[in-house]
């Protein structure tokens, strides 16, 4: 017998042992308790099995029982019979007897009769029990198939596809929310894993709708693909509230209310929202952009790129039913369409006004979100759309920029209008022109003496309007005396008609004339061609930037929570470390060595594993500190953000300030790439936007100022970030005028900071620094946000708080450079957090060498000192507590835990309640009267808001050199 | 190129004997095993098999569920192996209504059977027939 067979018997052995016990179970179970529909409906499963493997392995006895016992329950399951113990007395028998037939069937692989009478009694059993049934109609099945109602109709169809469309809905939405969302960048591309993921799903839920005949969704799903395949922002999200559409259609149809159209519609109002508020951000980063960023080549890619956002924004506040509002964005897109074609130059007052708009339409919004009324006066609003409409067309008549205007003019002027009428049409009178045009209207030129004769004036004015034409301008001339206008009028109407319409009205001719064209009716087409021709409208692409793979977001909170959880493994790891190289035991392994005598085979094969095993827990326990230390770097890694965050706040104030004080200043940023700890946003933000304030009061001159001194009217401000070390230099140059020292001097002098006898011996350095000094300003005049003398005193004291340093070079008439220099994460401190006497202290990670536990024997005095012996060394031990000067009840016990705390030169034992984790903490500000408390360095607030106090390492070992706290 | 089969059945025996039949025919190939509703359809996902051998009655999701929520991923054949499925039973006539290409009974006394009549079984001449190969 191969094994393949052998394989099959024993596995038919394994299945119908299975199903035996299943059912002798259910059935011994029933005569107990009753039995539910649900249980007949498994026993009658299993004796069906037990039929079909018998009947596959030829066992027909085997599969008679069981098919016997399987027609009772059937009887049973469909109601027409209660289970009684009768019956299960047989179908046990009939059990026993199946047992019996399996043996021999796995053991001989013979089908061995079954007990004729038992089938027998099986068989009667089950006809009188179909005889005392219910007599019930059984429907008969035609095998002829008819046609098949709709799926759609059968509910459990309807309740899986909801199922599946929920499941893909969820998906879809969850791969094509950040296709809808604008990324920060207008650049960013989303990864091609993701469409092909998210159009897989689409595909599946394509097929389940075809498969259900909802065509609608069908057609959706396919626009949905087309979309994103081609990488279409906006066509996806239209889809997507098409699909939402559909979903709310189809759950409203079957009656499941959560099909996905909820969460799609929160999905996508969310997305719009936050691309509403990005959209914002950007369209002013790009004004800041185009108004300081002082780049000039690239502000045609910028006018784009602004376009492209206003653009955006207004599709997204239409959805939000902000129309009037949407009017002002529209003609602001516009404009800078015009203007990354070339046409437009863009000028300070244009920007001004685009960002007063885009700043009103931002409050505004602002407004309606939070569920305010949209109050914006219509009439302002009209205001607004004609001042910028003004401007463009002032600007434009006025300029001589190559345009479209120009090419439209050379144009007519070969259709043989009237040089002096083409010269008087305005940007406006081109506009509609062009207009008409495209909309396959034609151009006349009609000479009429309108003044003699008033009814066919009239007439010929009635006429105009009728057959819908307009003058676009017109122009008065002298012949022979009379008074004549020349027209320019467009009209649907061909030329035949016009021609004929004129006829009409001034049968004679002695009053209208239609001028011939020398070059035929203007084809729209041609003049299309001419316009598209004109080298303004090559515009330059813009360079795309691959994604710099998948950014995932993380709340603050959780990466905190993250380096506490690696901090609490640090500590364990020491412990565990502490354990291993414990002095007792080493000093235990030592003795047993030297006492081996060789006559005790046993011991000494337990010394030698005792060694082997500290051996390998030793190595298990450096490769476990490697790993920690490097998942901490790079947990540390992770909250790193680039200085950028920090930067992109300062154009905004260069020019506010700037403009508020008349002058012109360009900022020019560099290093936004280099990376600081996120809690250094917060800390750098301040100093850095007081020593621009800085720059622009007392450093920039105004205009006139700069260009006698000959420099050019415009200010430069450099504000460079550079990583050096471990820690951030951040410089702040301006070309201004410098400052003088003669008048810091002057000032330091007569504010009482130094004697006029010692200040004439002062280096440059020492005078630069009186202005740091609180109260110190040479300014003339107090602006609204500095020469108040607070400031840069205020720098000075939050710099060198967090451990960095400022200095400043300075050259009169030539400019200053403030240097700041910062560690890179100044205000996060490595902590190991203990308790003593009832309080949670901390201890500054750094001086922490470890922790260690101390059992009471091993307390040693040392000239008066308690001690433990350490690696061979003695460590003074001292109570926490009372080197802190806290009173201790439990100063007397003397074992425990201690931490090791060293500088290098000097360590002790500071023995602790409690060691709780290592952690690392945000040194927040704090008033000087707890620096004051001796070995208290500063102070944090844990993630509940319990405020605790960061010892400071080197006051700590110096109290304890001093003898305080000893144990 | 070889037909894929997914053969469906609560049961190792009736799985590998099922197997055994379809592996007579060179044109068949069975590319996978499921032994519920909820296996089936993640294998038809996986494996996008031609054509279903199916179970009816299984633990769990049954057959006809089974049929209904394959009906939205796939447009793979389906041929019903039962012998609770009998043709013109209604669980026949449901699964012949969803699509199901036709309702055979399981194989017996397969261990006896040599190549020539595992080759005529209903078995393969029906999964030939469903799948479009001449019989």
């Amino acid at each position: 017998m191969n094994d393949f067979i052998e394989e099959l018997w024993s596995q038919f052995a394994i299945e119908t042992q299975e199903h035996i016990e299943e059912i002798e179970l259910h059935l011994v179970n029933a005569e107990q308790n009753g039995i539910s529909a649900e249980l007949v409906a498994s026993l009658f499963r299993a004796f069906h099995s037990l039929k079909g493997l018998a009947t596959a392995m030829d066992m027909h006895s085997f599969a008679r029982l069981a098919h016997r016992a399987e027609d009772i329950l059937g009887v049973i399951r469909d109601g027409d019979f209660p289970m009684n113990s009768d019956v299960v007395s047989l179908l046990l028998a009939a059990l026993d007897e199946m047992k019996m037939l399996q043996l021999s069937a796995v053991t001989s692989h013979t089908n061995v009769d079954a007990n004729s009478q038992l089938l027998e009694h099986l068989a009667e059993t089950f006809t009188s029990m179909e005889c005392s049934a219910v007599p019930r109609v059984t429907p008969v099945y035609a095998e002829t198939l008819t046609a098949a109602p709709p799926l759609q109709s059968d509910p459990e169809m309807l309740t899986y596809f909801v199922e599946l469309a929920r499941e893909k809905i969820a998906v879809i939405s969850r791969l094509l929310d950040p296709f809808c969302t604008l990324p920060e960048r207008a650049d960013l591309m989303q990864s091609p894993e993701c469409i092909a993921q998210a159009t897989e799903e689409i595909e599946q839920l394509s097929y389940a709708a075809k498969t259900m005949d909802f065509l609608n969704l069908v057609v959706i799903l396919a626009h949905l693909r087309e979309a994103l395949s081609g990488n279409q922002q906006k066509a996806i999200t239209e889809c997507l509230w098409e699909l939402h559409d559909q979903i709310r259609y189809i759950e409203h149809s079957s009656g499941i209310p959560d099909v996905g159209a909820n969460s799609l519609h929160t999905i996508l109002t969310d997305v719009m929202h936050t691309n509403v508020q990005r959209l914002f951000t950007r369209v002013l980063d790009h004004l800041d952009a185009l108004q300081f960023g002082g780049r000039d080549g690239d502000d045609l890619l910028i006018a784009q790129a602004l376009q492209a956002d206003l653009s955006g924004l207004n599709s997204h506040l239409a959805f939000f039913m902000y129309s009037p509002t949407c009017n002002i964005i529209l003609m602001l897109e516009d404009v800078f369409s015009r203007a990354a074609r070339g046409e437009l130059h863009l000028f300070g007052e244009i920007l001004e006004m685009t960002r007063d708009e885009v700043t009103h339409v931002m409050e505004h919004y602002r407004d309606c979100s939070d569920g305010g009324v949209c109050a914006r006066d219509k009439a302002e609003i009209a205001s607004n759309l004609q001042r910028i409409h003004d401007y463009i067309w002032a600007y434009e008549s006025g300029c001589g920029v190559v345009n479209p205007i120009e090419t439209f003019r050379q144009f007519m002027g070969e259709l043989n209008i009237e040089p002096e009428l083409l010269k008087i049409l305005s940007p406006e009178n081109v506009r509609d022109l062009m207009q008409a045009l495209e909309k396959g209207e034609h151009i006349f030129e009609v000479t009429a003496h309108l003044e003699s004769n008033e009814e066919m004036t009239a007439h010929f004015l009635a006429w105009i309007e009728t057959g819908r034409s307009r003058i676009i301008t017109n122009r008065s001339l002298f012949i022979n005396d009379m008074s004549w206008y020349e027209m320019l009028i467009v009209s649907p109407l061909s030329r035949i008609e016009i021609s004929q319409g004129i006829q009409t009205i001034d049968p004679g001719g002695a009053y209208l004339t239609l001028k011939p064209w020398s070059g035929g009716i203007p084809e729209r087409e041609q003049l299309l061609k001419a316009i598209e021709d004109t080298p303004e409208r090559q515009l330059r692409i813009v360079e795309t930037v691959a994604s710099s793979g998948n950014v995932l977001r993380v709340q603050g909170e959780t990466l905190d929570g993250f380096m506490n959880l690696i901090g609490e493994m640090v500590l364990a790891r020491s412990r565990l470390s502490h354990i291993i190289n414990h002095e007792r035991l080493s000093k235990q392994v030592v003795r047993l060595k030297q006492q081996r005598t060789g006559n005790d085979p046993d011991s000494d094969e337990l010394l030698e594993l005792l060694v082997e095993h500290r051996n390998d827990l030793m190595e298990v326990d450096q490769l476990l500190n490697a790993a920690l230390r490097r998942l901490q770097e790079s947990a540390v890694g992770l909250r790193v953000v680039p200085v950028e965050m920090v930067f992109k706040r300062l154009p905004r104030i260069v020019r506010d300030l700037s403009m508020s004080q008349g002058k012109r200043v360009r900022l020019e940023m560099s290093g936004q790439e280099v990376k600081i700890d996120k809690a250094m946003v917060e800390i750098l933000t301040d100093p850095l936007l007081h020593m621009i304030r800085n720059s622009i009061d007392h450093g920039v001159e105004m205009p006139d100022v700069r260009a006698m001194a000959g420099k050019s009217k415009e200010a430069v401000i450099r504000v460079s970030a550079t990583q050096r070390g471990s820690g951030i230099i951040i410089e702040i140059s301006d070309d201004g005028m410098g400052i003088d020292t003669d008048k810091v001097l002057g000032k330091a002098i007569e504010r009482g900071l130094v004697q006029r006898d010692i200040a004439v011996s002062l280096s440059r350095e020492a005078i630069m620094r009186f202005i740091f000094e609180p109260g110190f300003s040479t300014a003339a005049v107090v602006t609204e946000t500095s020469g108040r003398g607070v400031g840069m005193d205020v720098v000075m004291t939050n710099v060198k708080r967090l451990g960095g340093s400022i200095s400043v070079d300075s050259t009169a008439g030539r400019g200053s450079t403030f240097t700041l220099e910062m560690p890179l994460s100044a205000a996060i401190q490595d902590v190991l957090m203990v308790e003593a006497a009832g309080t949670i202290l901390a201890l500054p990670g750094r001086y922490v060498a470890e922790v260690v536990e101390i059992a009471a024997d091993e307390l040693q005095s040392v000239r008066g000192e308690q001690a433990i012996l350490l690696r061979g060394a003695f460590l003074p031990l001292h109570r926490l507590s009372t080197l802190l000067g806290y009173p201790s009840a439990a100063a007397e016990r003397c074992d425990g835990i201690a931490v090791v705390l060293t500088n290098g030169s000097q360590t002790i034992g500071l023995a602790v309640d409690k060691v709780l984790r290592r952690q690392e903490l945000f040194i927040k500000e704090i008033q000087e009267s707890v620096t004051a408390i001796p070995g208290v360095g500063g102070a944090s607030v844990l993630g509940n808001g319990r405020v605790v106090l960061i010892l400071d390492g080197e006051d700590l070992l110096r109290i304890a050199k001093s003898g305080a706290g000893r144990l | 190129m070889q037909k894929k089969i997914l053969v469906v059945d609560d049961s190792f025996v009736m799985r590998t004997l099922i197997k055994d039949i379809i592996s007579a025919d060179p044109d068949l190939l069975v590319v996978g095993e499921a032994i519920n509703g909820i296996e089936t359809i993640e294998k038809v996902r996986q494996l996008q098999p031609d054509l279903l051998l199916l179970d009816i009655e299984m633990p769990g999701m049954d057959g006809i569920e089974c049929l209904k929520r394959l009906k939205l991923l796939s447009p793979c054949k389906v041929v019903i192996v039962s012998s609770v499925a009998q043709a013109g039973s209604q669980q026949a006539m449901e699964a012949r209504k969803l699509g199901a290409f036709d309702v055979i009974s399981k194989p017996s006394g397969a261990l006896s059977l040599d190549l020539k009549s595992k080759k005529g079984s209903d078995i393969v001449r029906i999964s030939r027939r469903a799948l479009g190969l001449p019989e």
